[in-house]
C-alpha cells in the first residue's frame, strides 16, 4: 500500500462544516472495502511456491527443448544434451524452463505496459479521480483478480496506478530470475512462470476495466451488439482506415473524431486482431475484418487507404507490405515505431498533406487524439486516387514455380502447396484458393521461394470471397446475478463445464474448427467464452440455418451460453468469472487470499481454457494465469512449440490424493483434471479432453454423470471406443449415466473397480483451508 | 538424398537423426527391437498418394510385424477398420510423457519399450515430441517412420515423395504386395 488516504464524514471546524472530505496523497486503492487482509495481499514471487509446488507434484513439466543448446551467456554455447551442465551448472529441464518463464515475462510485460499506457491516456483525458465501472448495478466484485491477488480494491483509474506498480516490481523480479546464475531448479522456474500468469490477468483486468470504465464500451452486457465481421461488411467505396493491433485509444480517437465532425457512416474504419474488437466495443459500426493471420492478404487488397497501428502482433513488415502499394501509414506506441520518424509535435495540417501526397511513407504520432484527425483526413484525401486493385494474372505468376518444394517446407501447417501450384500453372487456381481456408498467413513460403513467387497473395487473389458475419462484440465482466445463478450447478457439475476458447490464430486446420467446437459445446450446455482471435474465428463460420455461434446462442454466461468476453486483455474475466464463483457463491474471502480461492477452483470449478491457436507469448502467460488458478488449457499442435507441458499421470494413483475436508483424511479421486497443459492433435481429440478435463474431485454424482456422458460421447467420436480409463472417473454407482449402467459395470468391474467416497476436497494443509 | 530437416529452420542442436535411406537399415532396426512399439498419428489419415493413404501401409506394417499400436489423434478407428485394434489410444503428448519415463511398463504392462517407431504424426508435432524424447531414457531408441527428415530421432528417413517413401517401407517391412 502506498500513500495515504484520509476520509472524513463529517466534521466541524472554523471554517464551518465539513461533509464527504477525502484526502489524498499519493495513491491508494483500497477504498471502501472493510474485509480484512488475506495471506498473501501483493505476493512476492515465493509467496505462493508452496501452493506452486502441490500443482506441479500432479503435474510434471515434460520438456521439448526445441534446442539442445543455451546461448544466453558468453561462456555458451553449451549443449545441455544428454545430462551434461551448462558452463553455469545449468541442467537441460531449468534452461527449458528458464525459457518458458522468459515467454510468460514478455506477455506479461506486455499486457501490463499495455495497462499502463492505456491508463496514463484515460487519465489524461478523463481525470484521475474518473470512476471505474465495468458493469453498473450489476457488478459489484469489479476487479475480482486484483482484489484476490492484491487485496486491493480499486475505485478510480489512478488507483490502478497502484495495481500496475505492484505488476511491475513482481515482473523486474521474474525477468532477474532469468539470469545466469540465479534460480537453478525448474520446479522454481515452473513457479516464478504461475507468478507471471497472475500478474499477466492483474494486469490484463486493469486494462479492459479501464477502457470498459473510461471510453464506454459494453458493461457486463449479454446482449452487446452483434457487430459486422468479414470482407464483405466493407464498403470500400468510401475512404477505408484499417487499424492493426491491440491497443485500443488511437482507433478509439478516430471513431470520436468521426462523430465529433458529423463523419459517422462516411468512413469504413476497420481492424484487424484485438483492436478490432475493442472498436466495436466502442462503436458497433466499426467493422472487423478478421483475426491475426489477415494482415497480409487485407494489406494486399488494396483496400485501405491508410494503415494504423498500435501494438502487439503487428507484422514487423508491414510498412514494407504498405509502402508497396503505397499506403500510407501511422505508427502511434512507442513500443512499435516501425522505424518511422516520430511527428507527434508537428501539426496535424502538415502531417495530413505529407501522408495523403505521399512525400513520406509513414509517420510516427505519439498522440490518439492528432492520430484520430490525421487519420481520417488523409484517408478521405486519398480515397480518390486510390488505385484500382490490380488484376493477377494468377496462371503467369504461378508458372515460374519450379515445384522444388521449399514452401511446402516452410509451411507451419503442412499445405500442399507444390501440388496446387501447379494447378494454378495449368490454369485452375480453385485449389490454390481453398487452401487460404487453413492458411495462417505468415507468408514463411514466399519468403522460402527461391522465385520469389507471392504464393501467398496468389492464393488471396484466387479466393476472392467477401463473406459477411455477425460477432457479438466484447460485453466485459460476467454480472454477479449471473455467477449467482451457475454457481450451484456449475460447482456441483450439473452445468457440465466452462469452456473458453481464447488466442491467436495459428490453428492446424483453420479457424473453422473454432466455430465448430464453440458450437459443440454450447449444444452439450457447457458455458462457452471466447476472446480474442478466437472470438473472431467463432463468428466465420454458419450453421446450416446460416447463423453464426452469436446469433445462435445467447450472450448470457449460462448454459448453453456463448459468451465474448472481448479483446486479449478481456481474458481476465474468464479468470475473473471463476473467482467470483468462489467469492460470490461460495463466499470465499478474496482479499489477498489467492492459494484458499485458487484451491476452491481448482477442486470445484470445471473450467478448461483452450488456446487451438496459440502463437505469442501473451498467449503463454495468460495460460499460466490459468494454471495457477487450478485452470487446465489445451493447445492445438503448434502450442507443442511451447516447449513443455504440464502432465498428470493418470497410471500414478498416488497423484490424485486429495485432504477430506470433513474428516482430514486423504482420498483417492481420480486424475481431475488430468493435466494443467497440453497439446491435443486434432479437433476431435480436443474435445475429448476438454471434456474429462471439466471434471473435478467436487462434482456430485448427478453433475459427474453428465460430465461422464460427454466424455464418453466425445471419446468414441475421436477413438471409436470407451475411454480405457473410465474406472478411474466413476467413485460411485451413482456416478455411472444412467443409460449406460448396464454397458459399463461390466467394463468398471473388469478393471477391479470399486467405489470410492465423494470428499470435500482441498489440496490446502489442514490450517490453511477453511 | 536430402537429410536435412523438411523445415530447414528446425535445426535443433549438435545431434541429428542418422538418416536411414536404404530399406535393409530399416529392416534391421525392426529386426533388433526387443520391445517395439508403433505410434500412428492422425495426419496417416490424409496423407499419401494415388487414393492410398500412408496409413493403409502402417497398418500393413503393425499386421505384419505383430507391435503394438497407439493410436494418436483421431486415428484409433480407421486402424481398427484395418483390422488393427491400437494397445492404446493417447494424445501424443501423454505418450511422450510416459515414454520418456524410464518406469514405465509401456503398452502392455510388460516393461518399457526399447525402440519407438513413429509416423502420420504432423511434422512439428513429431518433431517436438522426438526433442522431449531424446531427453529421455538414454537407452530409448526412436525411428521417425515420416517421409521428412525428423533430426530429433535417432534414425529417421530422409525427406521422400510419396512413391520413394511407400517403396522403401514396403522393401524394409517386406510388403511387396503393396508397393
Amino acid at each position: 500500500m502506498k500513500g495515504i488516504d484520509i476520509r472524513i464524514g463529517e466534521i466541524a471546524s472554523p471554517l464551518g462544516r465539513v461533509r464527504d472530505l477525502r484526502v489524498g496523497i499519493g495513491r491508494v486503492g483500497s477504498g471502501t472495502w472493510d474485509e480484512s487482509a488475506g495471506p498473501t495481499p501483493c505476493p512476492s514471487p515465493a509467496a505462493l511456491r508452496d501452493w506452486d509446488r502441490r500443482l506441479l507434484a500432479r503435474y510434471r513439466p515434460f520438456y521439448m527443448p526445441l534446442c539442445d543448446l543455451c546461448c544466453l551467456c558468453t561462456y555458451g554455447k553449451c549443449d545441455l544434451s544428454g545430462g551434461k551442465k551448462g558452463a553455469c551448472g545449468i541442467t537441460m529441464a531449468a534452461q527449458q524452463s528458464r525459457i518458458v518463464l522468459l515467454a510468460a515475462c514478455i506477455g506479461a510485460a506486455t499486457h501490463t505496459s499495455h495497462a499502463h499506457e492505456l491508463v496514463e491516456y484515460l487519465v489524461d483525458r478523463y481525470g484521475r479521480t474518473f470512476s471505474l465501472d465495468p458493469g453498473g448495478l450489476a457488478v459489484e466484485l469489479r476487479l475480482p483478480n486484483v482484489e484476490l491477488v492484491c487485496g486491493l480494491r480499486p475505485e478510480t483509474l489512478a488507483d490502478l496506478e497502484t495495481v500496475l506498480e505492484y505488476c511491475d516490481e513482481q515482473l523486474v523480479g521474474l525477468l532477474a530470475a532469468t539470469h545466469t546464475g540465479q534460480e537453478g531448479d525448474p520446479i522454481d522456474f515452473e513457479s516464478k512462470v504461475f507468478h507471471a500468469g497472475m500478474v499477466d490477468h492483474v494486469a490484463m483486468e486493469v486494462a479492459d476495466v479501464a477502457q470498459i470504465s473510461a471510453l464506454d464500451f459494453p458493461r457486463a452486457d449479454p446482449h452487446a451488439a452483434l457487430v459486422d465481421l468479414g470482407l464483405g461488411t466493407i464498403d470500400a467505396s468510401k475512404p477505408v482506415i484499417l487499424v492493426v493491433g491491440h491497443n485500443v485509444p488511437p482507433a478509439a480517437a478516430i471513431i470520436d473524431y468521426l462523430a465529433s465532425h458529423g463523419l459517422e457512416g462516411t468512413v469504413e474504419v476497420t481492424g484487424i486482431c484485438c483492436t478490432a474488437i475493442d472498436m466495436t466495443r466502442r462503436s458497433p459500426a466499426a467493422k472487423i475484418v478478421g483475426p491475426i493471420s489477415w494482415q497480409l492478404r487485407y494489406i494486399r487488397s488494396g483496400i485501405p487507404d491508410l494503415v494504423v497501428v498500435d501494438e502487439q502482433c503487428v507484422r514487423a513488415d508491414l510498412s514494407d507490405e504498405a509502402a508497396r502499394l503505397g499506403i500510407p501509414v501511422i505508427a502511434t506506441s512507442v513500443k512499435n515505431c516501425l522505424g518511422l520518424p516520430d511527428r507527434s509535435g508537428d501539426p496535424a495540417d502538415a502531417l495530413v498533406d505529407d501522408l495523403a501526397s505521399g512525400a513520406v511513407p509513414g509517420v510516427l504520432v505519439l498522440d490518439p487524439e492528432k492520430v484520430g484527425e490525421v487519420a481520417v483526413r488523409v484517408a478521405v484525401q486519398r480515397r480518390p486516387s486510390r488505385p484500382a486493385r490490380p488484376a493477377v494474372d494468377i496462371a503467369a505468376a504461378a508458372a515460374a514455380c519450379g515445384t522444388c518444394g521449399a514452401c511446402a517446407g516452410a509451411c507451419p501447417v503442412e499445405s500442399d502447396l507444390p501440388t496446387v501450384m501447379q494447378a494454378a500453372k495449368a490454369g485452375d487456381a480453385t485449389p490454390l484458393g481453398a487452401l487460404l481456408e487453413t492458411c495462417v498467413g505468415c507468408g514463411r513460403c514466399e519468403e522460402a521461394c527461391p522465385q520469389g513467387i507471392e504464393i501467398h497473395g496468389l492464393m488471396a487473389a484466387a479466393c476472392d470471397v467477401c463473406e459477411r458475419f455477425a460477432m457479438r462484440t466484447g460485453r466485459g465482466p460476467i454480472q454477479d446475478v449471473e455467477i449467482r445463478e451457475v454457481g450451484g450447478p456449475l460447482v456441483l457439475g450439473e452445468i457440465p463445464g466452462v469452456v473458453a476458447f481464447v488466442g491467436c490464430a495459428n490453428y492446424p486446420e483453420g479457424g473453422r474448427e473454432i466455430a465448430e467446437m464453440v458450437t459443440e459445446f454450447a449444444k452439450r450446455r457447457f458455458v462457452v467464452c471466447t476472446s480474442g482471435c478466437a472470438a473472431m474465428s467463432a463468428a466465420m463460420y454458419r450453421d446450416e440455418e446460416g447463423l453464426t455461434p452469436y446469433e445462435r446462442f445467447s450472450g448470457r454466461f449460462e448454459a448453453g451460453g456463448v459468451v465474448n468476453v472481448g479483446s486479449c486483455v478481456a481474458n481476465a474475466h474468464i479468470s475473473g468469472a471463476a473467482i467470483k464463483i468462489a467469492s460470490i457463491f461460495a463466499k470465499r474471502k478474496l482479499s489477498g487470499n489467492y492459494a484458499e480461492v485458487a484451491d476452491y477452483v481448482y477442486n470445484r470449478v470445471g473450467a478448461v481454457g483452450v488456446a487451438w491457436g496459440a502463437m505469442s507469448q501473451k498467449a503463454a502467460s495468460i495460460a499460466a494465469g490459468f494454471w495457477r488458478l487450478g485452470i487446465p488449457v489445451v493447445v492445438g499442435p503448434q502450442g507443442a512449440k511451447y516447449r513443455r507441458m504440464l502432465l498428470g499421470r493418470s497410471d500414478h494413483d498416488e497423484d490424485w490424493t486429495v485432504r477430506d475436508r470433513r474428516t482430514g483424511e486423504e482420498v483417492y479421486v481420480g486424475p481431475v483434471p488430468e493435466h494443467l497443459f497440453i497439446a491435443a492433435e486434432t479437433k476431435e481429440e480436443a474435445m475429448a479432453i476438454i471434456a474429462k478435463l471439466a471434471m473435478r474431485p467436487n462434482d456430485t454424482s448427478r453433475g459427474r454423470s453428465i460430465k461422464l456422458t460427454h466424455y464418453i460421447d466425445l471419446h468414441l467420436r475421436c477413438y471409436g471406443r470407451m475411454p480405457d480409463d473410465l474406472h478411474r472417473f466413476v467413485r460411485t454407482r451413482a456416478d455411472i449415466p444412467t443409460m449406460q449402467k448396464d454397458t459399463l459395470l461390466p467394463l468398471l468391474e473388469a478393471r477391479g473397480w470399486t467405489e470410492q467416497p465423494i470428499p470435500d476436497p482441498t489440496l490446502l494443509p489442514g490450517e490453511a483451508s477453511r | 538424398m536430402r537429410v536435412e530437416p523438411r523445415q530447414p529452420a528446425m535445426m535443433g542442436g549438435t545431434r541429428t537423426a542418422t538418416p536411414v535411406e536404404k530399406p535393409a537399415v530399416l529392416a534391421a532396426l525392426a529386426r533388433r527391437a526387443k520391445r517395439p512399439l508403433l505410434v500412428i498419428g492422425h495426419r496417416a489419415l490424409v496423407e499419401g498418394d494415388g487414393g492410398s493413404n500412408a496409413i493403409d501401409l502402417l497398418a500393413r506394417i503393425a499386421l505384419k510385424a505383430g507391435w503394438p499400436v497407439v493410436a494418436t489423434g483421431d486415428t484409433g478407428p480407421a486402424l481398427a477398420a484395418r483390422g488393427v485394434e491400437p494397445a492404446l489410444c493417447i494424445t501424443a503428448m501423454n505418450l511422450g510423457n510416459r515414454l520418456s519415463d524410464p518406469t514405465w511398463p509401456g503398452v502392455d504392462g510388460e516393461g518399457p519399450h526399447d525402440v519407438v517407431f513413429l509416423a502420420g504424426l504432423s511434422y512439428a508435432l513429431e518433431w517436438t515430441l522426438l526433442s522431449g524424447l531424446r531427453h529421455g531414457p538414454a537407452d530409448l531408441v526412436t525411428v521417425s517412420l515420416s517421409p521428412g527428415y525428423e533430426p530429433h530421432a535417432s534414425f529417421s528417413l530422409p525427406n521422400l515423395a510419396w512413391p520413394a517413401w511407400r517403396a522403401l517401407i514396403a522393401e524394409a517391412f517386406d510388403l511387396e504386395e503393396a508397393a
